[in-house]
């Protein structure tokens, strides 16, 4: 079953910045891997499709309805690029009253914080978190009404190998309990190629690659090489 | 109702909110205490207690409430746009017109907060000092009040409105003040202008419940309509700051 599907969504802000004519779906269960360096446009098309920016597209739906709709929202869980916090709140009273809009109860709340590993934290101001421990609590924050689709942007920036791994984890754990589809971007190839399943490639805008991840193994190339080429093949035809 | 209630939560956890509300309520002691001070030490009766509590009101309409009410809201609305934190909201299942109204109300509610509290400790006191005031005072003072609340609504939009424009608390007061003044000018050599213009019915609040015409209560409904449709056509089409560079 589909849950996201994106046709021809372009926001240009010039002839190299931007997005371009992007096109997707994203099934149940699925992990898409949005792979591209910095000022590719994988914000710009995590911003675009979520209505954050105003873009021009065909498409954009989540189980078939259309993005315009509000109570899509109630589907979807995103981590957005360099997030923001009500420092001035501790970290409950912030998920707390964010999640007010989902019927999430105060135990799956403190919940959240255990799966998360912040339960110690919970109760202090977030201006005293450090980044990583940001990263977990915006985690919480998507997560916490079990979305049918994530939008990961960047996830993993700001934490360390152990927090990576623990975060890799948990969105496994969701995805194997809600049959949630991920698309998550990054411009690391060793991220999260290790449990994608599809893979887009893009740069300055354009797609490079829109296919699967078992396209790049067949190639006999890592996808760290693949995605190489396709650059290498993308710039000698601009050239 | 949720936003409103998310809004009103993260405006009374703000440390600003807090020096603000304990602000207003020393601003309040040290004019009650004068007050008091040359009414008992030096026999003085230049007001009853009724003429007391309106004038409170007068002197903090004349500056500080519209102060209040453009710095609340200007910093509700661009506030949460220049710290990025306006994309918790956005992620939520629900319209950006009610994101708007909820700060909006949120603001006015803290205004009505601080208007109650002027009116029930100048109530207190007049009691005290005077036993009790008559109950057409005490309608008269009410609506006094109530049309004090009202205007604060019109600044509070206006506020907003200027703040996304300018996309600065600081500049929006400051302009909001050049406009202000602009306006009194203007009015002292437009008859039409005056009778329409947004610093005659900010100067008349104590007459929009006692006895206003109907070209002030319909300015007033005009005002509000119009800043509402403008403040919310540029809400809806404001962006989140997005990095290119991504």
């Amino acid at each position: 079953m589909t849950i996201l599907s994106v046709k021809h969504l372009t926001k240009s802000y010039s002839d190299t910045s931007g997005i371009f004519d992007l096109s997707f779906d994203i099934e149940e269960n699925d992990i898409t891997l949005l792979l591209g360096p910095n000022g590719a446009g994988k914000t710009t098309a995590f911003n675009s499709i979520l209505g954050l920016t105003q873009s021009d597209y065909e498409t954009i739906s989540v189980n078939n309805i259309g993005i315009e709709d509000r109570s899509v929202f109630l589907d979807i869980g995103a981590m957005i690029s360099k997030p923001s916090f009500y420092d001035y709140l501790t970290g409950y009273e912030h998920l707390n009253l964010l999640s007010s809009y989902y019927n999430v109860s105060k135990d799956q709340v403190n919940h959240m914080f255990s799966l998360v590993g912040l339960e110690k934290a919970k109760d202090n101001k977030i201006s005293t978190y450090s980044s990583g421990m940001k990263q977990k609590l915006d985690l919480a924050r998507a997560i916490i009404h079990g979305p049918k689709l994530l939008i990961l942007d960047e996830p993993f920036n700001g934490m360390d190998i152990e927090a990576k791994v623990e975060m890799k984890k948990i969105l496994k754990e969701i995805q194997n309990k809600h049959h949630t589809g991920m698309i998550i971007s990054s411009h690391m190839v060793g991220d999260v190629e290790s449990f994608a399943n599809k893979v887009i490639i893009i740069y300055e805008g354009r797609t490079l690659f829109n296919g699967s991840m078992s396209e790049i193994n067949n190639s006999g190339l890592t996808v760290e090489e693949f995605y190489l080429e396709k650059l290498a093949v993308y710039k000698k035809k601009v050239a | 109702m949720t936003i409103i209630k998310m809004e009103w939560t993260k405006l009374l956890k703000k440390k600003n909110t807090k020096v603000l509300i304990g602000l207003y309520g020393v601003i309040l002691l040290v004019m009650s205490g004068l007050y008091i001070f040359g009414e008992k030490s030096f026999g003085l009766s230049i007001y009853t207690e009724s003429q007391f509590m309106k004038a409170t009101l007068s002197t903090m309409m004349g500056f500080i409430l519209p102060f209040i009410a453009l710095y609340l809201s200007s910093t509700k609305i661009i506030g949460e746009f220049s710290h990025h934190t306006i994309k918790n909201l956005m992620l939520l299942p629900i319209e950006k017109s009610k994101i708007f109204i909820g700060k909006l109300v949120s603001v006015q509610g803290l205004l009505g907060g601080l208007l109650l509290m002027q009116f029930i400790f100048s109530l207190i006191l007049g009691l005290f000092l005077d036993g009790g005031f008559s109950l057409g005072i005490l309608f008269s003072l009410f609506g006094d009040y109530l049309g004090a609340f009202v205007i604060l609504g019109l600044i509070n939009l206006s506020g907003a409105l200027l703040a996304m424009v300018f996309n600065s608390g600081g500049l929006t007061i400051f302009i909001g003040y050049i406009l202000y003044i602009g306006m009194n000018f203007i009015s002292m050599y437009s008859a039409t202008f005056k009778a329409i213009s947004l610093t005659t019915i900010v100067s008349n609040y104590s007459s929009l419940f006692s006895g206003a015409s109907l070209t002030l209560l319909l300015s007033v409904l005009a005002y509000y309509i119009i800043l509402y449709i403008v403040g919310s056509q540029l809400f809806e089409k404001k962006e989140v700051q997005s990095c290119q560079s991504e």
